[in-house]
Parts: structure tokens; sequence; C-alpha cells
């Protein structure tokens, strides 16, 4: 048996699951932009969070569960399936491939051949929330045809890599075989309805997470320790982390600058649909804090390279950058907060 | 090893909706003090849903039945639920019933309460309830909250949003109707731990949110497949069929489907096709934000509980005989004069709440 969903169109993104609901949304008749898809689903976030296999820092700028959120500003539902059965899961998303719908799934990216060529950050570590789109199976071929952000043809990965991906126990976040269905509405909620209750749910994650290493909190957190990381941890370690942060705030998948620009675009594209002119000066606060954490990034980067210098460098300069980073997320988040939030 | 959260009980309040008397027991544990009718009309998990189970595609891989099914509510009703809320989940179903009973050990030792999902027929006969009409299907879909376990003596302690107080039961035993996989929304060992935040969203917004699902959800109902119908949609598809059911199917698909339209309609679900909570929700609603327009809502939907309660007096009457009741020819324009109604009424509430959301 062989089912491509010809239809499907794969667009370039800056971040795998907005990047996957922007075309799962076009494909249902919506055109709207990643951006969008960003600032609905409440995107924007912070995750400070130690991980103990491997004990790596995991140190992200963006929130939880997007595809649930934009689905439900937008007047749909996304129902998440977690098994540890991965026969049962596959049975399920190809299912829903001969209906032709897509399916978002997730994957350990480590285990995905085109990823770990692409990235050189697959040695220690395992990540299996990474969000793919199935687009098609082919039994007789024993492949997966899946759209990736960045990738703008379908990419061809045998089921047994897949299989490996999907049900991968390793890391701190396994993919238990997810995969989303999609319940959409005849006609979806109004956008500017739909922003201005995505931008009040990223308030209200940001200043009253369910744990206090997400959020503002976890941020400040993030600010006030990073400098001492050396202090607690054996140098290669400090090092490695130092790496995978770079890679976390401004490679892999977050549109660089730690997401911030994306939301910045957001705010942009937002200002005009909601007609509201205040946002413009909020998008400003948060082109220029992608700046500062791309700053941020690449003195990480130095730090991974030489564990004197950097981040690590003791320099005034590096105290000021990250108290600014702080109080102008504070400030943009209050900013919002007065807006919609009340 | 032993634990139990003693403080539980304590904030257990009865419910008729499962998902919904779970989840308002786990705000309150977390020091949310919100209502059942709160939690039901925030989740904006009422609505409409019907079709022919047997054809229907099933949603991810649920909602298959093999009868003709009619329910208040949406889909999935917690799903959106966690969104207003902004509480985060995470579960997962197992094909090893061991991994999962060391997940619920281990989320019980850190204090939280583990929903999980149970195979209802067996699961009423474990914890001595009488069954409830629907025990001819061997169906999951129904959930429970774990809130302790004693291992040595293979004992487990569990809330049941129907009763007043927490029951023990056998341990391997309820492993065996949470370890189901063939049945209809078979449970597969699904477990959920709920992340709470120490505050939640200021609950005008989540009214809002909650009315505005409901209103969107009736009036541009969830396009699926073929065979399901959503909303409004659906409403308008049953009161055009629902008359010809017993020339759509066998006496015994006939009879099952009538008990569980029944149940939804009267039974467990508290009365009224979920509508007279809903109008619970909205008098609330309307005290809280002191907005008497919420009030003339809650009256609409107490208009809808009645005319389906009067539905269900009669397919009451066609489970005792079959002679008698929805289906009997003497009863033909009365019932279709009672399905006519339910749409009207069903039409002024949501387009009251449209108009009431427009100038809010």
């Amino acid at each position: 048996m062989k089912h491509i969903i010809e239809k499907y169109e794969s667009r370039l993104g800056f971040y795998c699951s907005s990047s996957q609901m922007s075309n799962i949304l076009r494909y249902y008749g919506m055109e709207i932009s990643e951006e969008l898809c960003f600032g609905i689903g409440a995107g924007l976030g912070f995750i400070y969070r130690k991980a103990f296999d491997p004990p790596l820092y995991f140190v992200l700028g963006r929130s939880d569960d997007l595809e649930e959120k934009i689905s439900y500003h937008l007047g749909g539902m996304a129902i998440p399936y977690t098994t540890d059965d991965n026969q049962r899961a596959w049975k399920e998303v190809k299912k829903l491939i001969d209906c032709g719908q897509p399916v978002i799934i997730n994957v350990d990216a480590s285990h995905i051949h085109y990823l770990r060529e692409r990235f050189n950050l697959f040695e220690n570590v395992r990540y299996g929330g990474h969000r793919v789109t199935v687009i098609g199976y082919d039994d007789e071929e024993e492949v997966a045809f899946l759209s990736d952000y960045l990738w703008d043809q379908p990419q061809k990965v045998s089921y047994e890599e897949l299989e490996k991906a999907r049900s991968s126990q390793a890391g701190q976040t396994p993919p238990d075989n997810l995969f989303y269905t999609f319940l959409f509405p005849r006609e979806f909620i109004p956008l500017k309805e739909a922003i201005i209750n995505g931008i009040r749910l990223n308030v209200h994650n940001m200043l009253h997470p369910w744990f206090e290493i997400l959020g503002l909190p976890g941020l400040k957190k993030f600010c006030e320790r990073v400098t001492s990381w050396p202090r607690f941890m054996r140098p290669e370690m400090a090092m490695e982390n130092a790496y995978m942060t770079y890679m976390m705030l401004g490679v892999v998948g977050t549109g660089g600058g730690n997401f911030r620009r994306l939301y910045a675009r957001f705010l942009r594209e937002a200002e005009a649909i909601v007609g509201d002119s205040r946002l413009n000066q909020i998008y400003k606060i948060y082109a220029d804090l992608g700046n500062k954490w791309k700053e941020l990034a690449f003195l990480m980067k130095e730090s991974a390279e030489n564990i004197s210098t950097g981040i690590w460098s003791n320099l005034p300069v590096i105290k000021t950058l990250l108290e600014e980073v702080y109080q102008k997320e504070e400030k943009g988040i209050n900013l919002l907060r007065e807006l919609y939030y009340g | 090893m032993k634990k139990k959260l003693e403080r539980y009980p304590s904030v257990h309040q009865v419910s008729p909706f499962c998902e919904i008397g779970s989840f308002r027991d786990i705000l309150h544990f977390n020091g949310h003090d919100l209502s059942i009718p709160m939690v039901f009309g925030i989740s904006g998990a009422m609505g409409f849903a019907y079709g022919p189970g047997y054809l229907a595609r099933p949603i991810a891989p649920d909602y298959y039945l093999p009868i003709y099914v009619i329910t208040p509510f949406n889909p999935f009703p917690l799903r959106n639920t966690y969104r207003v809320t902004n509480v985060w989940t995470y579960g997962r179903r197992s094909i090893d019933s061991g991994k999962m009973w060391k997940t619920i050990v281990k989320y019980i030792n850190e204090e939280r309460p583990v929903l999980v999902e149970v195979e209802i027929s067996n699961y009423f006969r474990l914890i001595g309830m009488p069954l409830a009409a629907q025990s001819f299907l061997y169906i999951g879909g129904h959930v429970v909250t774990v809130i302790g376990y004693d291992e040595e003596n293979r004992r487990i302690t569990v809330v049941e949003s129907m009763l007043k107080n927490p029951v023990e039961v056998d341990m391997d035993q309820f492993i065996q109707v949470c370890s189901v996989f063939d049945s209809y929304v078979p449970p597969e060992n699904e477990w959920t731990v709920h992340y709470v935040p120490p505050k939640l969203p200021p609950v005008e917004f989540m009214i809002y949110q909650g009315i505005r699902g409901l209103v969107h959800q009736m009036l541009h109902p969830y396009q699926f497949s073929p065979h399901h119908y959503f909303g409004f949609d659906g409403l308008k598809k049953f009161v055009t069929t629902f008359q010809d059911w017993p020339e759509l199917m066998n006496k015994e698909l006939l009879m099952e489907s009538l008990s569980l339209a029944n149940n939804f309609v009267q039974q467990y679900r508290n009365g009224g096709f979920l509508r007279r909570l809903y109008a619970k929700f909205l008098l609330e609603a309307a005290d809280m934000l002191r907005d008497d327009r919420l009030k003339n809502g809650a009256d609409l939907y107490l208009d809808s509980m009645e005319k389906w309660n009067s539905l269900s007096n009669l397919i009451s009457e066609s489970l005792k005989d079959q002679t008698k009741g929805v289906f009997a020819r003497e009863n033909r324009d009365c019932v279709h004069e009672i399905l006519t109604e339910i749409f009207s009424a069903e039409e002024r509430g949501i387009e009251y709440l449209n108009n009431t959301l427009d100038i809010w």
C-alpha cells in the first residue's frame, strides 16, 4: 500500500511546531504565516531546566503544546495520542493519511539521518520533541515521507529509522509515539480575536507558569545563574553545556535570537490585523531582544571553545547584558499585559 | 510501600460528568475553588454530536461505537479545558500494565493524583455500583482518580466522580479494568497527571472563552468525516432522522442506541442533556461578573433542558415497551413537535449568547 498526500505543501520555516502548523492550516484552507501561528499558539516562553540523562541544561525560549493552543484559539481542537505501542500508533497514523489527513508526529531528532547530518548536536543529546508531519508512506519500499521545517521537499525515512525515532526512550523528552488528530471547524475564529487570546495566554504563561523554571521566573534564574555554571561542574561539562545552550538559543529551530525575532514579527503582523499601533512599540522591544539573545548565544559559543572567555569571562559587560535581557523581557510582557490582560 | 493522598477526599465533590468532576477535584486539590458547573462552562465542552457510530471513522482512534450516538458534549471534553485553565498535562497509553502501575505509584509518591481511564462495565462491577444502562457495551471512556495504593495488601484507593467517598479496591482487578484493548474506546492503560499553575487566568477570560467555544462550535462545527455531525449540523441531522431510526437499524441496535441516548439525556449526566448544568454555569457566571444578561441565557437553557426531558420520557417508555413511546405511531406528531422545539430552543440559546458576546 502506498499513499502520498500530493496536495500538501511543505514551506520552509524557522521552528518545527509553528511551521508545521502553518502548513497544516494552509492545507485546511487557512492561509496563515508561521509567525501568526507562533503568536496565536502562545509560543513565547522560557525553559531553564537541568536534565539528568545526559546532565545538560535545557535552555529554550518557547512554550509547550503550541499545536493544541493554536487549534483552540482558532475554534478547533488538536487531540494528542501518546503510547508506548509504536505499531499501534503507526497504524493510526496511516489510517489518517489514508483519509487525506497529514499527521504531526514527534521524533527523537538524533535518530533521523537528515537531521543528524545537518546539526552537529546529537553525540550526547536526545530530543524527542521534534515535530515533523507525515504526508505519506509506502509499505512496499517501507518508507515514510516527512515534511520538516528546514526542507521544502518531503524527506524519505525508512520505517526502521522512524520506529526508532518515535519510540526512543532516551533523554528527558521521549517522543512517546505522539501523533495529533485535528478537528477544525467549518469557519475559524476570526484572526483578530485569536491573536488577542494568544497574547493573553502568553502573558499569563510568562507571569504565572505551572513551574518556577518556566516563564519569567525561569528566565530570572537563568540570568542570575548562568555565569556560575563552571563553579558547579567539570570544565568539559560546562563547555558542553555552553555549546548546547548556544545551539538551542541561536541555531536549532528558534529563528535566531531565542524565538524573540519570530515573536517580534508576529507582533508586527498582529498590529496590522488587530489595528492596534501600540503593538509596534512592543515589536521593537522583541526585535531588540532577538539581537540580545543572539549576542548571548555567541558568548556561549565562545565559552564552549574556551571556558575563560565569552559568558564566563567575568567582564562587567556580561552582567549588564544579562540584566538588560531580563529587564527587557519583563518590560515586553508587562506592556502586553497592560494592553490585553487587564 | 503504601501512600494515600489524605486531603483528597475532602476536596472531592460528586459530579454527573466524570471528566469535568475529576478535573474540578484536581483544581481544588491545587487550591483553585471552581464549581462543577463553572468548570463545565469554561471548558466549552457542551455541544452536540451525532452520527452512526458504525460508519464513523474513529477519531484518534477513540470515538467508535457500533450504534447511533448522540452526545451533549464535544469529543475529548478535557482537551480545551486544559487550554482555558492553562493546566499542563502529561499522560500516555501503554501496552504494559506493570509500567502503568509503576507510573501511578511514582506520581502518588509525588503527591500527584492520577487520572486513569477504565472499561465501564467491569469497573462498575468492581466498585459495586449498579450497572449503568449502557453496560451492554464493553466500553472505555470513563475516567477515575487514583489517590492511594497499598502494595503489601494489594489495594488501591480510587475516587469515583459519581460517589461521595473514595473506594478501596483490589489492585490487580483494578489494573485489569484499565488494561483493556479490545473494547470500544479502549482504555489501553491510559493515565494522565496534571501540573496546575499557582494562578489561573482571570475568571472573566475563562468564562468568555468557554461561552465563545460553545457558540463557535455550534455555529461552525468541526468537520471531520462525512458521518460525524457536530453542532447545529448534528442537531439538524438528528431532528430530521431520529424518527427514521427504526428503519435505519435492527431492533437490537435500535434499543441500544435509544438506551445510550437516554443515558445522556436523562440519567447519569444529571438530566436535561447537560443543559441544566450549563444553565447553572450561566447563573454562577452572571453573579460573578454581575451581568444579568447571562441569567436570561440560563433561562433559555432551562427551557431547552425541559424539551430534552420530554423526549427522554418518551424514550424511557420505548425502552420498557417497544410498541410504546417515542416510535409509537400515535406519538409521531408529538415527537416531531418536541424535536422541532428542541432545535428552536437550542437556536435561541446560541443566538442569545452570540449576541451577548458581541456586546461584551
